[in-house]
This record gives structure tokens, C-alpha cells and sequence, in this order.
């Protein structure tokens, strides 16, 4: 997959647990790898991205986890 | 200055020898009005007994994941000044070292965009902000890094490593604890402000097993400087000690946990390879005791606060390890460790708390560390041990 | 905000080398040994025969940028402008000009800075945000540190313990601060179950998240309410559901109080460090000045430095002479909350027959 697939893949994953169990970091880490074969590296850049366009965001309740951004 | 409210439960705590949080806080109504509803909110909350503060959400600087942690009041039609009240964790100067123009620059952007309040420090390390809106997070974060400022740790990931002051000040520092924690701190700048941990992982560099940064009790891996070889001895200044008064016997001999040390009256001696290290006897003569040439640390690992199985200290899992520039023989350690914990940690699961749910064996050949006496107090005193496949013969 | 600089990120801290004192980059790593002069002064002597003043004062670790400023224009008439804090959130002021010494010394006292907390006495209290800034704190933490020092003030600027006398407070038993290895330490604790409110459950919760949050298992699923409920007799007011799931919260003024534990310490001088254990389980909370704990906290501190032996630190003494003496001569009741129930309670037993009358 390249980059920007990696990015869709992670976007697709975290807009579908938004309201059911929330994912941490490592659970897409480990996601990606599961469902798509994306290594560690890969994943983390692609994820880095997302965070820095501001279309994902890191949110904390008594751990870090991956959410699409308030409304 | 007009108060806007009335606070006689915190007047009280203006009074006294010590220096007063209350003054702090209505100083810093001078500039900005945060301070002041956080004077009636805080007197609210000293007449209830109860705090006003709501958990955070998503708050925060575009692309990291941590050093800003949401707060929000849970009466903010009553106390508007402080609906949000955000903490922004700077990370400090490894050592706490600074400048009064350095102050200066910091307290310069935050009276400009909080509250004017600061901890110096927070119980990890990081110069803390207390207190700003969500809308000056980002022109805080862009005034503070432009200024070559960046922000500290907080939620699942590595936490601000800190350090006590080490060799810039210290004569029984036998590691450069200034110089390891900034290198992992910039070595692990991506584990910092991007969470992808389990749960926290705090660093605490000590020079000596003195540990005037509490690593040994708050740390998830706790680095103490410590020797090999003979403590080396200054007879001249030993008998000065005695000269000026100190029961050399009782104060120091005595007192050896391992009663490897002898004084005549006139020498000390020490009988090195009995000497566990434990800083006693160096720290009370200072002038004439001196650690050992060859230096290096032990590394530890685990401690945490009792929150949830009980609280831990760390243990030993390196007894010695060299501490050189650029330590990669350390970073090579945390990189294993790192890859193990997240490999089999549970979410808010501390790594000293997983070891103690898959066992310090299983640990030790994850990260491929060999076993040593040194790492426990005591060998087993059960008969029920694992073996591997290698060891049955078939 | 178009004005705004351009924001760079992962640069990590300014250097520490930018903020250290020529004679400290001079020396560095060859310093020789330390003298205490006072309470709040210290020279350090490198083997190169420099030296450095280092004058500490006390701080409230809340410090409004006024004070910043105004320890920076001491600092630069004094120190050139080089000045440090401590992990124990003392302020050290860094004198090269061993003439400025005296200068230093009484402008901070005409100042009414506290100078102290060198050597063998009580140095700065470590502690947490309390209800200035927490929204877990059962007790304040700012307000008792300032309650117990203006009481032991005089053990921070003149007279000496036998020991280090390490102080800290946690609002809570999160312990953000080392409270759980200090010679004193007080600890907001809760002594009621959290409340559930199932309907912000059913919207702010991950129900999963808050059952496996529970150390003994006390909470389970409700599925009828898309809650959760208790086992009140397994909870033991932990709150680590309610940091987990803000629709439990646990505070409850009138139960909510304050524990000393006493006897930790983190040194590895002597015998090994050590955590700190229950002395008092629980005081009312009593702002603004908490008579009950400073009172306790003295009773404690007057017994130790009347029994212990110089250099032995709280923990040490308590072991020498044993818990059941300690409660004897500090005249503290010894209660049922005292006897270990939780993880690591069956190294606490006595499985000895030798004990003090």
C-alpha cells in the first residue's frame, strides 16, 4: 500500500469506532498490520499525517486514543 | 487591586512564614483576569471541600499528542474566567537550569496568552503552564518553539525525563545525568509527542544512589550512577573530620550497612568488596571519601504510584552499564524494552505492572537481558520453575 | 493571529548548556566536595579550586510570572542572571562572585524570601495540584503544604532533624508527587464508593474500559441500563474508574479526608529505600488550615527527632525500634485499617514471635 492508502485505511478504521470501542495508537498499529500487512514505520507515518493535517486527533481519557476531530 | 470576590478561607493562607500560593495567584490578577475567578473558584471548593475541576477531552496542539492537558471547570457560568483552564507542560532544561532572560522570554508569551501562573516544576519535570483557553494553545505552542521551547509528555506515551543536578554541581554524581537525559529526550522526541505506548513511561536520571530525583520511586526505568573499585580515601581529611568533632566510629562505621569499614583512630580502612555502594559514608565525608574511578550506572526498572495493584519501586535489571556518549547501548535497551511492553502491555497497563503479570523471567528473556544475582534480594523459595525445551531431554 | 511566528515541533528543550554558569561549565564533573555554610547556603569547591554559592530559597511551586520576574532581576544583579530550581521545587540562587554573597543573602531576606532546606532539616514539601487545578484531588494539596510549613518553618530555616526530613503531599492516591517513599507524607483519600450515573454513562463511557479499570473487579457490566454497577463491598475508593469514566465520580465532602503515611524514603544511604506506611487512615478535611493534620504531623516529627539517632531517617528509626513502638510513643491508635488487605499484605504479617510489649 502506498502512503496515501495507509492514510484511508487509518481514517476508514478510526470513523468506524467512533461511538463503539475507542483505538489506541497501537491498536491501529497492530490493525494495519493484521488487515493490511503495513509495517510499524509505515503506519506511524502515515498516521503522523493525518495528525498533523488536523484530520485525526489524539484525544485522553485515562489513556491515549485516535478520534476524528469534534464538530 | 479590587477583588472579585470575597476569599477568607484563602486570606488565612496569606499569612505565615512560608511563602503564600494565595499571594502567587493574586499577583497573577494583575495580568490577566484567569487568576481572578480562580481565586473564587478555589475559595468555593475550600468552603465545600470538593474540587471544581472536570476531566479534559480533546484538546491539544495540531499533530501532538500530548503536553497540553484539558481542564475545564464544572461551574463555568459562575466562574466564566475559568470554564477552560488548560495546563501547558514545557519541557524543562535537563537539570532545571535557566536564565533570567530565558524566564523572562517564557513569562513574556504567557502573561500574552494565559493566565500568568506556573509551576516550577511539576512532580515530572516539565515547566508547567497553568491555566489558557483552547484558542491560545496554538499561538503558545508557535511562540514557545519559535523560541526554541517545545512541549513536554503526557497521555500513553514517554513522559518529560528529568534529572537531578548532576556533575554541572555535584561532586558524587558519577554520570553525566544532564547529558543522558537530554539525549533521550531528543533521541525519543517522536515516543514523546505521539502516544503509542500502553500507558506512560517515565525516565529519572540519578547521579548517585543518594537519588535526589526520586528515580528508584518514580520511574518506569530508573538510571543511578554508581562505581567499581576502591573507594578512594583522602587519611588527611579523614582526620580532619575527626578533628572537627565527628564520632568517626558511630556516625560512619557503625552505620556501614555491610560493615565493610574500619577506623583506628587514626586511618580509615575498607574492605571494597564488601561495599554494597550505598553513598552513606561518602556523603557524610564528603571531603575525604570519593567514589570509586570506574563509573557507569545501574539501570532500574518499574516503579510507579499505587495506582491500581499497589505501588512499586524499581528493580534491578542492569547491574552496571557504562554510560558514554551517545549512549547507545542504553537506547538499544529502551528500544527492546519499548517493543516488548507494547508487544504484551494491556491498555494503562504500567511496564513494572505487566512483569509482574508474565513474571521477571519471561521479561528478561524477552528483552534478552541474562539473569544476575544482583537483580534480586533473594533467589525463589518455591520449587515451582519453568523449564524450556532446550532443557528436556527427549 | 497572522503575526503569529512559524510554529516548529520535535525540537525538544533548549540545551542545557546555554543556562549554565561559566565557572559550572569550567568545572563540570570536577567538583571536588560541598560545604553547608547556613541553612540556605552552600559553596561548592571544584578540584581547579573554584567555586560556586549556591543560596536556596523556598518556593510555593505556584509562582505567578511577577515572581519569576522578580527572582530574574535578582538573579542577574547577583548571580549574572543564572538561577536554578530543584526537584523539590526550591528556587537556587547561582552566585560566582563569592563578594555577592552577603548581598544576595539580604536583599532575599529584606525580600521576605524563606531561605533553608540544606542539609539535615525539612526541605520543600513535594506535592500536587489539589483543587487549584485538579478535578481527581480529594484533599487540597497547595493549602496543607502551606498550612504544615508555616508550623515547621523553623525546621526549614534554622534548626536540624537527625535526618533529611522529606515532606510531600498527593490530593489523591494517584500520588502524582513521591509521597509513597517520604519520611511524612499526606494523602487525600476517599472512603465512599463512587456514584453511577447511568444515563452520562451511557454517552461519556466505554463500558468495557471502566469494568476492566477496577483493581478488585468490583464493577460490572449492566447491560439493562448500558451501565455499569458496583460491588460496594469490593471497592475500596481507588477511583481509578472515575479517571477512566467521568460519570462515576467519587468526591464526597463530608467523607473525603486526609492519611499520613510516614517511614518511606527513596536514598539507598544505609538500608534500602523504603515506601512509607499507613500512620493515620484517615483526618477530616478542615481548610484552610487542616489543625488535625499539622497537629499529627508535628506529634510525629517531635517524636522522631526526640528517638531517632543522627542520620537515621523516619523509616529507619520506625524500624529500629519497631511499628508497635511507634504507635506506643507517638500515642496513635493502631486501627483495622492499618492490617494490609490488598496486594502485597501477607509480607506485612509478623511471622515472628519477638515483639515490644
Amino acid at each position: 500500500m502506498d502512503k496515501e492508502e495507509v492514510k484511508k485505511a487509518i481514517y476508514d478504521m478510526i470513523e468506524a469506532s467512533m461511538g463503539k470501542k475507542k483505538l489506541k495508537p497501537s491498536d491501529v498499529m497492530k490493525k494495519l498490520k493484521a488487515d493490511h500487512g503495513v509495517e510499524r514505520g509505515d503506519g506511524k507515518a502515515a498516521l503522523k499525517d493525518l495528525m498533523d493535517a488536523g484530520t485525526l486527533v489524539y484525544s485522553y481519557k485515562g489513556g491515549s486514543y485516535v478520534e476524528l476531530p469534534p464538530k | 487591586m479590587a477583588k472579585k470576590y470575597d476569599t477568607p478561607m484563602l486570606d488565612e493562607l496569606k499569612k505565615g512564614a512560608f511563602p503564600s500560593f494565595i499571594t502567587e495567584i493574586e499577583k497573577a490578577t494583575e495580568t490577566a483576569d484567569y487568576a481572578k475567578d480562580l481565586l473564587g473558584l478555589l475559595e468555593r471548593s475550600f468552603n465545600e471541600k470538593k474540587t471544581h475541576w472536570k476531566h479534559g477531552g480533546i484538546v491539544g496542539v495540531r499533530g501532538y499528542g500530548g503536553g497540553v492537558i484539558g481542564r475545564y471547570s464544572d461551574i463555568p457560568d459562575e466562574f466564566p474566567g475559568v470554564a477552560h483552564f488548560h495546563t501547558v507542560r514545557v519541557n524543562q532544561p535537563s537539570g532545571f537550569f535557566y536564565t533570567s532572560d530565558a524566564l523572562r522570554e517564557i513569562c513574556d508569551i504567557w502573561e500574552k496568552y494565559g493566565s500568568g501562573l506556573t509551576n516550577m516544576h511539576g512532580s515530572t519535570g516539565d515547566l508547567v503552564l497553568l491555566g489558557t483557553n483552547t484558542e491560545s494553545l496554538e499561538p503558545i505552542f508557535a511562540e514557545l518553539s519559535s523560541r526554541g521551547w517545545d512541549l513536554g509528555g503526557s497521555g500513553s506515551a514517554m513522559r518529560t525525563p528529568s534529572c537531578c543536578v548532576g556533575q554541572a554541581r555535584c561532586e558524587w554524581a558519577n554520570i553525566d545525568t544532564m547529558a543522558i537525559t537530554n539525549e533521550i529526550t531528543q533521541h525519543y522526541q517522536d515516543e514523546m509527542h505521539r502516544p503509542m505506548f500502553p500507558y506512560k513511561f517515565k525516565f529519572k536520571v540519578a547521579g548517585c544512589a543518594c537519588d535526589c530525583i526520586a528515580s528508584i520511586a518514580r520511574a518506569d526505568m530508573s538510571i543511578i550512577g554508581t562505581w567499581k573499585g576502591d573507594i578512594q580515601i583522602d587519611q588527611k581529611e579523614v582526620a580532619n573530620y575527626a578533628k572537627g568533632g565527628m564520632d568517626i566510629q558511630a556516625e560512619i562505621i557503625d552505620m556501614c550497612p555491610t560493615q565493610c569499614m574500619g577506623y583506628d583512630g587514626k586511618a580509615i580502612s575498607i574492605n571494597n568488596e564488601h561495599c554494597n555502594r550505598c553513598m552513606h559514608c561518602i556523603a557524610k565525608m564528603t571531603k575525604a571519601l570519593k567514589p570509586g574511578k570506574e563509573r557507569g550506572a545501574t539501570i532500574l526498572l518499574g516503579s510507579k504510584a499505587p495506582i491500581v495493584t499497589g505501588a512499586l519501586l524499581s528493580w534491578v535489571i542492569v547491574p552496571f552499564m557504562k554510560m558514554e556518549p551517545p549512549f547507545e547501548e542504553l537506547k538499544d535497551l529502551i528500544d527492546r524494552i519499548w517493543e516488548w511492553w507494547d508487544e504484551h502491555g494491556k491498555n494503562r497497563e504500567r511496564v513494572g505492572e505487566l512483569i509482574e503479570r508474565l513474571g521477571f523471567p519471561t521479561f528478561l528473556k524477552g528483552v534478552d537481558l541474562e539473569p544476575h544475582p544482583a537483580m534480586v534480594t533473594e533467589p525463589r523459595r518455591d520449587p515451582f520453575f519453568f523449564w524450556s525445551e532446550e532443557d528436556i531431554e527427549k | 493571529m497572522s503575526d503569529l511566528p512559524e510554529r516548529q515541533t520535535d525540537i525538544g528543550p533548549p540545551h542545557y548548556e546555554k543556562f549554565l554558569p561559566p565557572v559550572i561549565k569550567k568545572n563540570y564533573g570536577k567538583w571536588a566536595y560541598h560545604e553547608e555554610k547556613s541553612a540556605g547556603v552552600m559553596v561548592h569547591v571544584a578540584e581547579s579550586g573554584d567555586k560556586i554559592t549556591t543560596v536556596r530559597v523556598a518556593s510555593p511551586r505556584i509562582l505567578a510570572t511577577q515572581s519569576l520576574r522578580e527572582m530574574s532581576e535578582i538573579a542577574d544583579k547577583y548571580c549574572d542572571g543564572y538561577i536554578r530550581f530543584t526537584t523539590r521545587n526550591n528556587v537556587e540562587f547561582l552566585v560566582s562572585d563569592e563578594s555577592k554573597v552577603d548581598g544576595l543573602v539580604k536583599e532575599l531576606k529584606d525580600k521576605k524570601y524563606m531561605l533553608g532546606g540544606i542539609g539535615s532539616r525539612i526541605s520543600n514539601v513535594v506535592h500536587t495540584q489539589g483543587w487549584v487545578h485538579c478535578h481527581s484531588a480529594a484533599t487540597d494539596a497547595s493549602g496543607l503544604v502551606k498550612a504544615i510549613m508555616d508550623e515547621l518553618s523553623e525546621y526549614f530555616t534554622d534548626k536540624e532533624t537527625p535526618a533529611k526530613v522529606r515532606l510531600a503531599v498527593a490530593c489523591c492516591v494517584n500520588m502524582c508527587g513521591a509521597v509513597h517513599c517520604s519520611d511524612i507524607a499526606l494523602v487525600g483519600v476517599h472512603k465512599t464508593a463512587p456514584r453511577i450515573l447511568d444515563e452520562e454513562i451511557k454517552n461519556m463511557c466505554e463500558i468495557p474500559s471502566t469494568v476492566a479499570s477496577c483493581p478488585t473487579s468490583a464493577i460490572s457490566p449492566n447491560p439493562k441500563e448500558k451501565s455499569v454497577k458496583i460491588k460496594l463491598e469490593k471497592c475500596m475508593y481507588c477511583g481509578n474508574c472515575y479517571s477512566v469514566c467521568p460519570a462515576m465520580p467519587i468526591a464526597d465532602p463530608k467523607n473525603d479526608g486526609v492519611a499520613i503515611v510516614v517511614g518511606g524514603k527513596v536514598a539507598n544511604l544505609r538500608t534500602v529505600p523504603k515506601f512509607s506506611k499507613l500512620a493515620i487512615p484517615w483526618i477530616p478535611n478542615n481548610p484552610p488550615r487542616w489543625p488535625e493534620v499539622t497537629d499529627a504531623v508535628k506529634k510525629i516529627l517531635d517524636t522522631y527527632i526526640a528517638g531517632a539517632m543522627k542520620h537515621e531517617r523516619v523509616g529507619e528509626w520506625v524500624e529500629r525500634i519497631g511499628w508497635e513502638k511507634f504507635f506506643d510513643i507517638t500515642g496513635l491508635e493502631f486501627k483495622i485499617q492499618h492490617v494490609d488487605d490488598f496486594t502485597f499484605a501477607r509480607e506485612t504479617f509478623r511471622m515472628a514471635a519477638t515483639f515490644k510489649h
